[in-house]
């Protein structure tokens, strides 16, 4: 597809000069004027939206940059060279690899398929489904960050983590062994047409493009999800569906339900979790906090995109359980 | 006249450099009117003004390159498959919120937001903090020490008891609240927006006629209540003074 090259620069001058406009005039006789004033509750969510995007800014940006060197330095071929044969070795194997990949649930996805096309057994490949999004530097110190004061949270993160990664692991390997659960397989990848002809070999350019193309494929879902969470925010609060949270299973049943359903970005969702740690428990923020990010209405479709859809039905399954049973357990001992 | 043609990933590629330099200008605008703090606690602005830069230096390499000429590249961002609405669509989720903040002058959340969840009067014993301060005659509450003075009153109430305090904040009153019941609060910030919460004390006097939401600075004199069987504190009121809105709206926590 595409487009004559005079509208498109057309209209990204035009829409460039809007945003500078907006920038030295925007204010609130502006809005009257075009007619699309907020309610009271309109403008509190997009407060709410503004605060929950901005905190969360810096560390999407880190995480595109951190994965996209990652992604031009690193080849898939060096990783899967590393693998051993040994299934509990290759879980062990799968978690160390989870600890240096910063990416998250959204860029783990392709990267996972990748691997598993060139190689990588599928139980290493669900440990690192399940692992990078929580097991990386960048969402230990967003968490850390958003509970100072709650030690407790960070430690059982990152033990439900491991432990529901290890659990789940082990099923996918006595169920699905060496079954095909990829939608294209090897074969299909050897005529893939490079559409870019451009293409070049300077590194550095390579990393910043990558850079946006991640930031963006990750924004759009974040921005979605921000939203979510600041409605959410504004109107869960006093409902009949917080009452449930004083209830532990019910309210890690709620908290695992939100966390489903808000789509957040590890690499943010911490913060989010912080705000509702005043209303649910410990095990429901733990459920929040280690399910989310592994799935979420956003990825799953990602997956379905890439995986056989009784793969993706058994792995949802078998996640959902486990994570369910290990805050509850692990939350009851750390708090 | 012959056309010259465009691949839509390059008008996508050219769409982020706009929406990225259009973020670092809405952070500048922010910090120049000093209502990043209205959204984010200080401790994030550092963060922020590093994401600026490299947000607008990105976006404009993004606009200037967006041809991806001499990059090694192999993401998908050059698949031609996909139709043009959909691959352009998910930018007006950057560009209309983009709208709305752009035009936003006033940050403050008016709604109580936080009603439900009840105020807090309550910190934990912190062992840090330094136990032996000579308590004065006068305790003056400023947004420096609110939670150092929250500490006083809560762990060694016996000292305290019987002592000046000076107070600004607003009337809060949860939703059981008689007239003659209210809560002395401000806005607690520990992160962002989103996670405020009301910090405050029990007033006891001639209360009613306060009006929920109005900010005073009242003096009052420190009491000891049991309520439930812990003690509490609780200000008995002696001067009212009509006060505004201070200029930090919230106190930042950390």
């Amino acid at each position: 597809m595409s487009i004559p090259t005079s509208l498109k620069d057309l209209l990204i001058f035009s829409l460039f000069m809007v945003m500078v406009y907006l920038f030295f005039f925007g204010d609130e006789a502006l809005i009257h004027t075009i007619g699309i004033a907020l309610s009271e509750d309109g403008k509190a969510v997009f407060v709410l939206f503004l605060g929950i995007f901005l905190e969360a800014l810096p560390f999407l940006l880190l995480g595109a940059f951190a994965s996209s060197i990652i992604n031009v330095f690193v080849s898939e071929k060096v990783i899967a060279k590393l693998i051993p044969e040994n299934p509990a070795a290759g879980i062990l194997m799968g978690l160390v690899v989870a600890v240096i990949t910063p990416v998250c649930e959204c860029a783990i996805i392709p990267v996972v398929r990748r691997l598993i096309q060139k190689g990588v057994p599928l139980h290493v490949g669900v440990v690192l489904l399940m692992g990078a999004p929580i097991l990386n530097f960048i969402v230990f110190g967003s968490t850390f960050f958003a509970f100072q004061n709650h030690p407790a949270i960070i430690y059982g993160r990152f033990i439900v983590c491991i432990l529901s990664a290890i659990i789940v692991s082990a099923c996918i390997y006595l169920f699905f062994g060496k079954d095909r659960v990829l939608k294209t397989q090897r074969e299909d990848l050897m005529n893939n047409v490079q559409a870019n002809v451009n293409k070049g070999d300077s590194k550095w350019k390579g990393i910043l493009h990558h850079t946006c193309h991640e930031f963006f494929a990750v924004g759009k879902f974040f921005m979605i999800g921000a939203l979510f969470a600041s409605v959410a925010q504004l109107y869960l609060q006093g409902s009949a569906f917080v009452q449930a949270a004083q209830n532990t299973f019910q309210g890690t049943a709620v908290m695992m339900g939100l966390a489903y359903l808000l789509s957040l970005c590890s690499e943010a969702d911490a913060f989010v979790a912080a705000s509702f740690s005043k209303i649910f428990s410990s095990h429901a923020i733990l459920g929040f906090l280690v399910f989310g990010p592994i799935l979420d209405f956003k990825n799953t479709f990602v997956m379905l995109a890439s995986f056989k859809i009784k793969f993706v039905a058994f792995f949802i399954l078998l996640v959902t359980v486990a994570v369910f049973a290990l805050s509850i357990i692990v939350g009851s001992f750390l708090v | 006249m012959k056309i010259s043609w465009s691949p839509n990933w390059q008008l996508s590629n050219e769409l982020q450099g706009v929406i990225l330099i259009s973020f670092s200008l809405l952070l500048f605008k922010l910090f120049v009117k000093d209502m990043i703090k209205m959204l984010v606690a200080p401790k994030l602005v550092p963060f922020l003004l590093l994401s600026m830069v490299f947000m607008f230096i990105l976006g404009f390499f993004r606009l200037l390159n967006s041809n991806l000429k001499g990059a090694d590249c192999d993401c998908d961002v050059c698949d031609q498959s996909t139709s043009t609405v959909k691959q352009l669509l998910p930018y007006l989720l950057f560009f209309s919120p983009l709208f709305f903040f752009f035009t936003m002058e006033d940050f403050s959340i008016n709604k109580e937001l936080l009603s439900t969840n009840g105020y807090v009067s309550e910190i934990k014993n912190n062992d840090d903090r330094n136990h032996d301060a000579n308590v004065e005659e006068k305790i003056i509450v400023k947004d420096a020490n609110f939670f150092s003075v929250m500490d006083l009153l809560n762990n060694q109430l016996e000292e305290v008891e019987g002592k000046e305090i000076v107070m600004n904040g607003y009337i809060y009153r949860e939703d059981g609240f008689k007239d003659n019941e209210a809560v002395l609060a401000r806005k607690i910030m520990t992160h962002c927006v989103a996670d405020l919460s009301i910090y405050g004390y029990m007033l006891n006097g001639d209360i009613s006629k306060l009006k929920t939401g109005a900010w005073y600075t009242i003096t009052a004199t420190i009491q000891k209540k049991e309520m439930d069987g812990t003690a509490m504190p609780v200000l008995k009121v002696k001067k009212i003074e009509k006060s505004e809105k201070p200029l930090d709206e919230y106190i930042y926590d950390l």
